[in-house]
């Protein structure tokens, strides 16, 4: 069934989300990346490897959510 | 589950009906910031804990504590606010050994969602706040023995229930000439200075109670109360610590009272952090005692006394009866 593009890349993102949590090793590897277009390009690489096409759009969505959240740690 | 050796609670959120805790890969960063939101400020600078964190209910904070329990605090840091705490947690936070985990926000929120649970039981109430601060304090690096808490001025307020969480961990309680305290909440205010949606029960009553008390008499009547806390709970775990004897108090009375032994490069490392101000590490402290007195007028000086000041010759009078350390044992 074909799904509306942000429905994928919601599942997509969940289940790399679960992988690198998952995996301190992934973790680690991660945190290396202190640029966010670094990061973003190592974590595109680790999602093809496990078999889910991400898009570098969804991730810098991701980034931006997680800011806003601890800056709102206050309100929610 | 939330393996405690990667992750740690930064942020509880409230996600009507939902409480969930946030989690974040902290690595092993060592809390050695005045705050502990300043070093959560610059974990989350790295992208992937803006990315890859976790979000569970809030009774993972009680399955952590049972399935992963940390050693409990070696040393609790109460204060009335503007006291000296933040140069303590500094001198303590020195030494690589120990994790200070100074003024957590997610314990403020924590403990403001145990406010609106008045049906919650004891109990899970206990674990709840036991869950947050084991999880908190879960030994990340290598060279972590102790974990000491430095609480929120705020949450002294709140002390008796973490103390009921944790009765056999030492604790201390500064305090400061009530005058000097609010001459420096008043030119720079606390948060709970501030009133207005997010304020607490006890904030609303004590504004019924005082509805046309100014700035200056809330802040009084609030320093009041942290010391009238601080006095109905003392007990043969508490140790009152007064500002004027810092920082050599440090050496003398506190690091005893927590069960730390100071080696000599200790005491050279902590001549340097008393030197510095403890908010503003790249700053000299300056002595500011005098400079507080001579900016209180008259009705400043009038209103400490009166409100503030019998708790505080209370616990001045319970300090003169301290035995010194030598005769505790």
């Amino acid at each position: 069934m074909n799904q509306p593009p942000s429905a994928a890349q919601d599942q997509a993102f969940a289940a790399v989300h679960q992988l690198v949590c998952a995996n301190p090793q992934l973790l680690a590897e991660l945190r290396a990346c202190r640029d966010l277009d670094e990061f973003v390009s190592h974590t595109l690489a680790i999602a093809a490897a496990a078999g889910y096409t991400l898009t570098a759009e969804t991730l810098y969505a991701a980034a931006q959510s997680g800011r806003r959240a601890w800056r709102e740690r206050w309100l929610a | 589950m939330i393996d405690l050796r990667t992750w740690m609670p930064i942020r509880i959120a409230i996600q009507p009906p939902h409480v969930l805790v946030d989690w974040c890969a902290v690595g092993a960063a060592h809390f050695a910031d005045p705050f502990f939101d300043q070093t959560i400020e610059r974990e989350l600078q790295l992208p992937v804990n803006q990315v890859f964190r976790q979000l569970t209910p809030l009774t993972t904070l009680v399955d952590t504590l049972h399935a992963q329990p940390a050693a409990p605090p070696q040393g609790f840091i109460v204060h009335m606010s503007r006291c000296g705490s933040t140069l303590i947690a500094q001198m303590l936070a020195a030494n690589p050994a120990h994790t200070v985990i100074a003024e957590p926000s997610p314990l403020e929120r924590l403990l403001r969602v145990l406010e609106q649970l008045p049906d919650l039981s004891e109990q899970l109430r206990l674990d709840l706040v036991r869950g947050l601060l084991n999880a908190l304090l879960y030994p990340r690096r290598p060279e972590q023995q102790h974990g000491f808490i430095k609480l929120d001025s705020w949450h002294t307020l709140e002390w008796p229930l973490l103390r009921r969480a944790y009765p056999d961990v030492p604790w201390i309680f500064i305090y400061r000439e009530p005058v000097e305290v609010l001459v420096s909440q008043l030119n720079q205010p606390a948060s709970w200075m501030q009133l207005g949606v997010f304020s607490s029960h006890w904030q609303m009553q004590l504004l019924s109670a005082h509805p046309q008390m100014g700035h200056a008499e809330y802040a009084a009547r609030v320093l009041a109360a942290f010391c009238r806390t601080a006095l109905d709970t003392l007990d043969e775990r508490a140790r009152l610590i007064h500002y004027r004897e810092l920082p050599a108090a440090f050496a003398s009375q506190i690091a005893p009272w927590f069960g730390l032994e100071l080696t000599a490069a200790d005491h050279a490392l902590l001549a340097t952090v008393a030197q510095r101000n403890a908010k503003h590490p790249s700053a000299r402290w300056q002595p500011d005692a005098a400079a507080k007195q001579a900016e209180a007028d008259a009705s400043l000086h009038a209103l400490a006394q009166s409100i503030v000041g019998p708790a505080y010759a209370e616990l001045e009078q319970r300090r003169a009866q301290q035995l010194p350390l030598s005769a505790v044992g």
